[in-house]
């Protein structure tokens, strides 16, 4: 294997790439992926055996652990493992990881569950069923040594991937048992008692990441950095204008310069220049006279948002609020009253890398290269956009450079990446963004403004509290259906009412408006 | 037609020479290391060493690399992960998602290379890269303890590879 990573920068890359992949079958072909998941098992087994869907033992005792949401940045690669590996009681320095693809764990009806990764989800609704994932190897692993010596499983203990049986001053290591283990049945998860916390080794303590070094020398290969046999590059620009389609371009003001391979129109709102190096797509992109139909967001402006959050303020209906008593009448008869109005802006999420995408489109298959926070999610936009049904599409998973939720329900990027990888059957195409055009079509945070009053008595004491908050719910965008269609539609898709607050409410006269 | 000098082997690339260095180094040397984040030498994320010098390769023309340029990228400081500057990253752990880090580290030994016991001050007016995940406190830190390891300052003086 180090052979074929050392020989050349490719090879090296497509080796990084087999690897996310789980798949040794890609390393033979030199550049290509599994064809389906399948293949990607046959090949995990010829470096080592798969115990159960979490773990897989080879025959050095090294531990790879499968890990199912996505790392960046957040630690959760190595906070699973943890996870798995104080229940499986191996040596953590035997352990390694690797990310599941989508397509896998659809094929095996998600034994891996959800792969979606943010709100601080990763550890929070995944440390359970991992856990047991664990346990149950452990379990397994147990019991192919006892059914080998002939003894009780209730003699054996368990230590660092060593198996041991007191009795007669026997050991064997997990890797010399994996391949027995794995022909056992595994124990329902149900049955499992799981470690106490309080005796958690690995578990829950301050370790050194298990993803670091490759950070420190440029040899991490993001999505941004895969390079495929043949593969060519795409620029952006969508209307700058939300809403904004494309009216025409001169394709001819571009011509002659080199490298480019096509100027394709993007689902009506854009336009990607094509080429074989992505500084000469983004360059003759620079240089390609676009006219764009503004369409109903034309005059929109600050002033005119500012003005919208000022209606909020004023508004003599709400859309939804809590009170203790009555806060305003409160502040109204108050001794002394102070107002402020706290604000914060529409923000980007900003990644350091920028959005990003390799479509790969044959006429029965789609592939696509994609650092996301929900691989899932874009495996349903790799089919939604090809066409192909979702056996036929396959996601192959890189670290993103940052997330921060832009890389999860939104796959924009992806469906972008498809339609002009559509244009090149059977060529890769990678698609990054500009900053300008990530700063420009970033799904903003939310922009939201709070009116807080109170009233005091003479002594200086609180005795009301009113909140007025004027924003744009985030539900707008992320969940429609929870907000309400009037209040959305009028205010021209900008605002919508924030539709959760939570307010400690103890005591009396306080209340929030939204 | 350009000629570089980088990690100390000599690359001839066919190329407009308005290309910005960084994605000469990207996109024809293929060295992935080294990478874009802004293209307007703001975030930093495509340092390299010139000359010893750290400059942000994003906003620098690939024709106007001199002929006797010297060019270091991340993967050229030292051959193995070993300049003091890594080994303190890797001591505590400085990246989370890791994509500026390759900058970082270019920054912060270029720093160690001209002062090499350099204060919090210096380190945050040295240290203009720009971190998303916010991994600034243990940047801070890990210089320091860098400017602690035996030759930190000094070995950065070579950029840590030899041409």
């Amino acid at each position: 294997m180090k052979d074929i990573s050392s020989k050349t920068k490719l090879s090296r890359r497509a080796f990084v790439v087999g690897t996310t992949a789980a798949a040794g079958g890609g390393l033979s072909l030199g550049f290509h992926m599994p064809a389906d998941a399948a293949s990607a098992r046959a090949a995990t087994a010829n470096e080592g055996v798969e115990v159960n869907a979490w773990v897989v033992i080879k025959p050095d005792d090294t531990c790879m652990i499968r890990i199912a949401r996505t790392e960046m940045g957040q630690g959760t690669r190595t906070g699973l493992a943890q996870l798995v590996a104080e229940e499986l009681e191996c040596d953590w320095k035997k352990v390694t990881t690797d990310s599941i693809t989508p397509g896998q764990n659809l094929a095996r009806k998600r034994v891996w569950g959800e792969m979606g990764t943010g709100g601080s989800r990763g550890i929070r609704t995944s440390h359970d069923y991992v856990r047991r994932g664990g346990a149950a190897a452990r379990i397994m692993l147990l019991q192919a040594a006892a059914d080998q010596w002939k003894v009780p499983v209730g003699e054996l203990t368990v230590s660092d991937g060593i198996i041991s049986h007191a009795a007669s001053k026997r050991i064997i290591s997990y890797g010399k048992v994996a391949a027995a283990a794995a022909k056992l049945p595994a124990p329902d998860p149900k049955d499992i008692t799981l470690k106490d916390p309080r005796n958690w080794k690995i578990a829950g303590k301050a370790i050194k990441r298990l993803d670091t070094a490759e950070k420190l020398n440029g040899s991490k290969i993001y999505a941004i950095d895969v390079k495929l046999p043949g593969m060519l590059c795409a620029a952006i620009k969508s209307c700058p204008v939300f809403g904004g389609t494309v009216k025409s371009y001169d394709e001819a003001k571009i011509a002659g310069r080199p490298g480019i391979k096509g100027v394709v129109k993007v689902k009506e709102t854009g336009v990607a220049v094509v080429a074989d190096t992505w500084y000469r797509a983004k360059s003759a992109l620079e240089a390609l006279p676009i006219v764009w139909d503004d369409a109903a967001n034309a005059g929109q402006s600050d002033a005119i948002i500012a003005a919208h959050l000022r209606e909020g303020f004023d508004a003599a209906t709400n859309n939804g609020d809590r009170r203790n008593g009555d806060a305003i009448k409160a502040i109204e008869g108050a001794a002394k009253k102070v107002e402020a109005i706290y604000s914060t802006p529409f923000l980007a999420h900003a990644t350091m890398e920028p959005m990003n995408c390799i479509a790969k489109i044959s006429a029965d298959r789609a592939e696509a290269w994609v650092p996301s926070q929900n691989s899932e999610a874009s495996l349903a936009a790799l089919s939604e956009a090809s066409g192909l049904p979702l056996d036929k599409c396959e996601v192959y998973r890189s670290d993103p450079g940052g997330g921060f939720g832009r890389r999860g329900g939104s796959q924009d990027y992806v469906h972008q990446a498809v339609a002009i990888a559509k244009n090149f059957p059977n060529t890769p195409v990678k698609l990054i963004w500009s900053r300008e055009e990530d700063m420009t079509h970033d799904f903003y945070r939310p922009i939201s403004q709070a009116k807080m009053a109170a009233g005091l008595d003479v002594e200086g004491n609180l005795i009301g509290l009113h909140v007025r908050i004027s924003g744009q719910s985030i539900n707008a965008f992320a969940n429609p259906a929870l907000v309400s269609g009037g209040k959305r539609a009028e205010c021209n898709h900008l605002l919508a009412w924030i539709g959760r607050i939570r307010l400690q409410t103890q005591g009396h006269n306080r209340g929030i408006d939204l | 037609m350009a000629k570089l000098n980088i990690n100390g082997r000599v690359h001839n690339v066919q190329v407009e020479p308005e290309t910005p260095l960084l994605w000469v180094i990207r996109e024809q040397v293929g060295l992935t290391g080294t990478k874009y984040g802004c293209g307007v030498a703001q975030c930093g994320a495509c340092s390299v060493h010139i000359n010893g010098e750290v400059m942000r390769s994003c906003s620098i023309a690939v024709g106007d690399i001199k002929a006797g340029d010297k060019i270091v990228t991340i993967e050229g400081l030292s051959p193995t992960s070993s300049h003091p500057v890594q080994k303190a990253w890797a001591a505590i752990d400085v990246p989370q998602c890791g994509y500026c880090q390759s900058g970082q580290i270019m920054a912060a030994a270029a720093l160690l290379r001209k002062n090499p016991k350099p204060t919090d001050k210096d380190i945050d007016e040295a240290m203009t890269n720009i971190c998303r995940c916010g991994t600034y406190q243990r940047i801070r830190a890990a210089v320091h303890i860098a400017a602690e390891m035996p030759a930190g300052g000094k070995s950065a003086a070579v950029n840590g590879h030899k041409a």
